[in-house]
């Protein structure tokens, strides 16, 4: 399963918010995009889920991508009144799959009978990680899955993803806390104003991590009484 | 307290978006408004004596608008005690004040004065409120209209189902047939709003398949709510199960349209122009033999950028 990007691009307005990115994304690895925030990664996930219209290609082998994509959005919305079981039932029935036992396919343990929208955030982000995980997909983006939950939910996430990756999938991550891209991640992608600045290998992460501390710490902190 | 004009300036602002965003110039809605209001007022109180109450449980209908609890809640938080009271105070008395001018003008002096007690009584009042209790549906195994529907009109549901029962105990057979109608119309609301992108992008299918998924959920969750009011009214008016049925199909042909027409303008909300023409097949039944195909061709075209 390999999903080839080729100068894509999309603006909002006269703005263009992705200039002309190109990546190969392979089977049974996972890659890290990261970048400030508004560097895009939110953007180019949409445009490769087929959310947003834009320029350029996203070529997956054997048919659509969006038809084999689990996404897992940064906030996922759930409609008011819906129960957890039901948003479940919705992801499976729209992929084909069965929507069965769920209860013990929980395996973040949610309380499923209870309104989704009254979930904590992190609650909600393990819902919708649960429903992609239901599918049949072959890619996931996963932007920010970390986001909010748990200590005992990002350590069963991090092997979640780790399993993925040993069957052959692909796996997109954007995440803004480094360590979890060190223990999951075998090329981070950095997206800096819409254009792909760097793509490091695993080996190089430290260099990146220590790189990317240096640009963001500076001497900023100098102004500050912090002894 | 100045933050109280700048809250109401920018209540105005969006009202005024709304409405352009309708389609239509704000402007026109300014003028035609007021002169709808006095005019239909008018042709109550010449219709009927219960016109004060009919009146003021409108308004009272009208006051729950403000009474939403997350509405409520976040302007606490935006707000202090004393001008959270003030505020709310202020827009139920706004919205009432044309009520009660209407009211003493009538010379229904004492309904005037209950509906402005209504408006301050409503400042209290929190709807909305779910809470952790989940009312079970039998729409819940299928996605997702009909169950967070039912859940918000349960209230109008049991009230339609009530109305049924009266029309066949005072034996009005065209109160009847309405509370179908009614009924259809309530879950054609469950069609009103667009749900965010990501619930239709889910679905692997053509625009064609898709449609015809969601038109074939909805009429078969509609005959669920419909169908033993239908059986009643047949059996109780038997001679009359012609026009029932005839009822019953048009409500279902308006039921696709409400879908058609959400999908025609997903991921936004149908437009006055689109809601009129919605309206419009409602009071001239054969004009679904257009409106339907039109709004099927507009639907496909426009699902077909996200699917």
């Amino acid at each position: 399963m390999n999903v080839q990007v080729r100068q894509l691009t999309k603006s909002f307005g006269v703005n263009p918010v992705l200039a002309g990115i190109d990546l190969d994304f392979v089977g049974g690895h996972v890659y890290g995009i990261v970048g400030q925030n508004g560097a895009g990664k939110t953007t180019l996930f949409n445009c490769l889920a087929g959310l947003e219209a834009h320029g350029g290609t996203v070529t997956t082998e054997g048919g659509r991508l969006k038809d084999r994509l689990g996404f897992l959005q940064t906030e996922p919305f759930m409609l008011s009144r819906m129960t957890g079981r039901e948003y479940l039932r919705l992801c499976c029935k729209a992929r084909g799959v069965p929507d069965g036992d769920l209860d013990a396919r929980n395996v973040f343990d949610l309380p499923l009978d209870r309104y989704a929208q009254q979930y904590s955030t992190g609650m909600k982000k393990k819902l919708a990680l649960q429903a992609i995980l239901l599918q049949p997909n072959d890619v996931f983006i996963l932007d920010e899955p970390y986001n909010g939950v748990d200590i005992h939910s990002a350590l069963l996430i991090t092997e979640i993803i780790h399993r993925l990756r040993a069957s052959g999938k692909v796996i997109l991550i954007s995440s803004h806390i480094f360590s979890t891209l060190k223990d999951t991640c075998d090329v981070i992608h950095v997206l800096d104003s819409g254009k792909m600045a760097k793509t490091v290998e695993k080996a190089d992460f430290n260099r990146l991590e220590q790189a990317m501390t240096d640009f963001a710490v500076g001497n900023k902190l100098d102004a500050l009484p912090l002894g | 307290m100045d933050v109280i004009p700048y809250f109401f300036c920018l209540q105005a602002k969006r009202m005024h978006r709304t409405i352009s965003d309708w389609g239509i110039y704000p402007l026109f809605v300014y003028i035609s408004l007021p002169i709808l209001f006095v005019a239909a007022s008018v042709a109550l109180f010449q219709r009927t004596l219960h016109a004060p109450w009919i009146y003021v449980g409108v308004a009272g209908v009208v006051l729950l608008q403000w009474c939403d609890v997350a509405r409520q809640r976040f302007l606490q938080q935006l707000f202090g005690r004393q001008a959270y009271f003030c505020l709310r105070f202020l827009e139920n008395t706004v919205t009432i004040l044309p009520f009660a001018f209407f009211l003493f003008y009538e010379g229904a002096v004492w309904f005037a004065w209950g509906a402005l007690v209504l408006a301050v009584l409503a400042v209290f009042v929190r709807t909305g409120n779910s809470g952790p209790r989940v009312l079970r549906t039998p729409f819940s195994r299928e996605p997702f209209e009909f169950a967070i529907g039912f859940r918000a009109s349960i209230f109008w549901v049991l009230l339609v189902y009530l109305l049924l029962v009266i029309a066949i105990y005072v034996n009005n057979e065209n109160l009847s047939a309405a509370t179908i109608v009614l009924m259809v119309l309530i879950c054609a609301s469950y069609y009103g709003r667009s749900e965010p992108l990501f619930y239709a992008w889910i679905y692997p299918l053509g625009p064609h398949a898709f449609l015809k998924l969601k038109i074939k959920t909805a009429l078969k969750q509609v005959s669920l709510l419909v169908f033993p009011m239908a059986v009643a009214t047949m059996i109780y008016f038997s001679d009359n199960w012609l026009a029932i049925l005839l009822v019953l199909v048009v409500g279902c042909g308006y039921l696709v349209l409400a879908v058609l027409a959400k999908y025609a303008a997903f991921p936004g909300s149908v437009n006055l122009p689109q809601g009129m023409v919605m309206a419009l097949s409602l009071v001239l039944p054969p004009l679904l033999l257009v409106t339907i195909p039109y709004f099927y061709r507009r639907a496909e075209n426009n699902i077909l950028r996200i699917l």
